[in-house]
C-alpha cells in the first residue's frame, strides 16, 4: 500500500511475520500554513515499487499480524508559528487567530497491538523558545498567515488548526511576533469535513503588562464542538511545561 | 625447625589464629556489603540523579563501609587501634612528603567537583583534546576521545588549564568562515546563505542565522555565516551545512574566493626581456 499525505509517502508492505515500511519525504522544510493541499491517498501498489531513496524499516513480529493502524498525532514538541508580519492588538482589545501546525503519522499493528513508528508529514525546521540561549527548549518553527476566520485558512489534510485568542488588557498596544502552540499538551479532534482541530488556547496580557500563563480550553471552538476526539495529549500539561503562548514586544 | 613449625601451628590454631580468621571474615563481609550497598544505591538513585552524583554517592558508601569493616577486622584480629592512631601521626608526616602530588590531586579533584564546570557524560575540550568525560576520580579525570582513546588528566593540572564544556548549554552556534570572489553580488550571497539555513531543518529558526563581514583580502570578501543548532544533532548539522552551501553556490553561480595576483605587463614590454633566453634555469623573479 502507498500512503500519500502531502509531501510524505509511506510504502507499507506486509510479508510473513514482517512489515516493511519505507518512507520518503519529498519537500524540504520551511513549513507554512499558506497554500492549499488536498493530497491524501491510500492505494494499493506493486511490491518493491518504492524508490531507492526511500528509507526502509523492517518490523519483525513473532505472531502474524495483518492489520495496521494509521493514526494522526500532533507534533512531539511545541510549534512556534511566526506571523509573516507582526500583529498589533490595540489596548483593551482582543483577537482570535487561526494557525495550523503539521501532523505526525503514527503507525501501529493491531491484534496484537504493537507500536511501530511515528513520522512527521513534513519535517519543520527546529527553533528555540526560551529567555536566553541557556534556558529553554527546542521547538518546531512554522510560518503562519494568521487568518482571522477558519474558512480563510487553506485546507490541508495533514495540518491541525488551533485557535489562539489573545486578549490585551494592558494600556499599550501588544505586538505579537510569535505564537507558540503547546502541541504535546493538546488533544486532537477531527470534524465531519475532515479538518483536524486542537482545543483553543487563550493568552492574556493583564492590565499590569504581564503575560499570564496560557490556558488550554477544554472545549472546541463553536461549530467544531461535534468533532470526534482522535488522539490524546502526549503529556498531561502542568503550567511550567506550557511555554508562554505569545512572545511580544510593546508596540 | 620442627619446633618453630610446631609453635606456628600452635599460634594459628590457638586464639591468635582464630582472631585472624575472624578479622579476615569481617573484612570480606565488609567488601561484600560495600558492593551490595553501592549497587543498590545506584539502582535507587537512577531516576533521581545524574551519573556523576550516582558515582560519587556509590563511592562514598563503598569506601565508608570498607573503612568501618577494616577497622573492625583489625580490632578483632587483636590489633590495638590506639597504637594505630599513634602510628598514624608519624605516618601522616612521612606519607605527606611522599605523596604530595597525590594529595594535591585529591584536593584539586574536590575543587573541580565543587566548581561543577563539567560532569560525567559532558563533552569537554582541554587544550587540544576533545572528548566525553567518562569518570571524575580521586586523582584524575578520564576522557574518551572521539577516536576512542582514553585520556587521563590529573586533577591538579586540570585545575590550572582552560576547560571548555561543549555540551553545557542545549544549543550551539556554528561559525563557518567563507571567502567569496570580490565581484559577487553581496545581496545574492546573503540570500543564498539564508536560504540554505532555512532549508536545513536542524538549523534553528530562532536564534536566526547571522552573516558577518570581516573585510577584504587576497581571496576576496571574507564572510562568516553563523547558525544555531541543537547540541545533540550538532555534528550532523556541522557536516551537512558546508555541502549544502557548496551546492547552493554552484546552483546560484556564486564563486568562492581564491587568492589572486594581477600581473600587469606594460605595452611594448616582452616577457623574453625579463627572462633571458640564454639562462633557462633563471626564474622570472631572479
Amino acid at each position: 500500500m502507498l500512503l500519500q499525505l502531502g509531501p510524505l509517502s509511506v510504502w507499507l508492505t506486509h510479508l510473513a511475520k514482517e512489515w516493511r515500511i519505507a518512507i520518503a519525504n519529498g519537500r524540504a522544510s520551511n513549513d507554512s500554513d499558506d497554500g492549499e493541499d488536498t493530497g491524501c491517498s491510500l492505494e494499493p501498489v506493486e511490491i518493491d515499487s518504492e524508490p531507492a531513496e526511500a528509507k526502509a524499516h523492517r518490523f519483525l513480529t513473532g505472531e502474524e499480524s495483518s492489520r495496521i493502524r494509521i493514526e494522526p498525532r500532533l507534533a512531539d514538541r511545541p510549534v512556534v508559528a511566526r506571523p509573516e508580519s507582526p500583529l498589533v492588538i490595540p489596548p483593551g482589545d482582543r483577537a482570535d487567530i487561526f494557525v495550523s501546525s503539521p501532523l505526525w503519522v503514527y503507525l501501529a499493528l493491531s491484534e496484537p497491538s504493537r507500536e511501530l513508528l511515528e513520522i512527521p508529514t513534513t519535517r519543520p525546521s527546529d527553533t528555540w523558545i526560551g529567555q536566553d540561549t541557556r534556558n529553554g527548549q527546542v521547538a518546531y518553527a512554522t510560518r503562519t498567515t494568521a487568518r482571522l476566520t477558519p474558512e480563510n485558512l487553506p485546507f490541508s489534510p495533514y495540518r491541525a488548526v488551533t485557535r489562539i485568542s489573545i486578549r490585551n488588557f494592558d494600556s499599550s498596544a501588544l505586538t505579537v511576533e510569535r505564537l507558540s502552540i503547546p502541541a504535546p499538551n493538546l488533544a486532537l479532534y477531527v470534524d465531519s469535513r475532515g479538518v483536524f482541530w486542537t482545543p483553543s488556547i487563550t493568552a492574556i496580557r493583564d492590565s499590569s503588562g504581564a503575560d499570564e500563563a496560557p490556558q488550554i480550553d477544554s472545549l472546541l471552538h463553536g461549530e467544531e464542538s461535534e468533532a470526534q476526539r482522535v488522539a490524546e495529549p502526549r503529556s498531561t500539561g502542568s503550567s511550567n511545561v506550557l511555554q508562554r503562548a505569545l512572545r511580544s514586544l510593546r508596540g | 625447625m620442627e619446633e618453630l613449625i610446631e609453635t606456628l601451628r600452635g599460634l594459628l590454631l590457638g586464639e591468635l589464629g582464630l582472631n585472624l580468621l575472624k578479622g579476615l571474615f569481617f573484612f570480606l563481609v565488609g567488601i561484600l556489603l560495600a558492593r551490595i550497598a553501592s549497587q543498590t544505591s545506584d539502582r535507587l538513585l537512577r531516576s533521581h540523579s545524574t551519573i556523576q552524583q550516582r558515582i560519587l554517592f556509590r563511592r562514598a558508601i563503598s569506601y565508608g563501609i570498607v573503612a568501618v569493616f577494616t577497622l573492625a577486622a583489625l580490632k578483632t584480629a587483636g590489633l590495638d587501634l590506639s597504637v594505630l592512631l599513634g602510628a598514624a601521626g608519624i605516618l601522616t608526616v612521612a606519607l605527606g612528603f611522599a605523596s604530595q602530588a597525590s594529595v594535591s590531586n585529591v584536593i584539586s579533584g574536590l575543587f573541580l567537583l565543587g566548581e561543577n564546570a563539567f560532569s560525567v557524560g559532558d563533552t569537554i575540550r582541554v587544550e587540544d583534546v576533545v572528548g566525553e568525560v567518562v569518570s571524575v576520580d580521586l586523582l584524575s579525570v578520564k576522557m574518551r576521545t572521539f577516536d576512542n582513546l582514553l585520556v587521563r588528566l590529573p586533577n591538579e593540572s586540570l585545575l590550572k588549564l582552560r576547560i571548555t564544556n561543549l555540551t553545557r548549554f542545549p544549543i550551539r552556534r556554528l561559525d563557518l568562515p567563507l571567502w567569496i570572489a570580490v565581484d559577487e553580488d553581496p545581496e545574492k550571497v546573503r540570500e543564498t546563505l539564508f536560504e540554505v539555513a532555512a532549508r536545513n531543518p536542524l538549523c534553528l529558526d530562532e536564534p536566526g542565522p547571522t552573516l558577518f563581514h570581516h573585510g577584504f583580502g587576497d581571496a576576496g570578501a571574507h564572510l562568516q555565516i553563523s547558525m544555531w543548532a541543537h547540541r545533540d544533532r550538532f555534528l550532523e548539522f556541522r557536516n551537512s551545512v558546508p555541502n549544502e552551501i557548496q551546492v547552493a553556490f554552484s546552483e546560484a553561480k556564486i564563486r568562492f574566493g581564491a587568492p589572486r595576483r594581477s600581473v600587469w605587463i606594460q605595452p611594448g614590454e616582452q616577457l623574453a626581456e625579463i627572462v633571458p633566453e640564454s639562462d633557462p634555469t633563471a626564474s622570472p623573479s631572479s
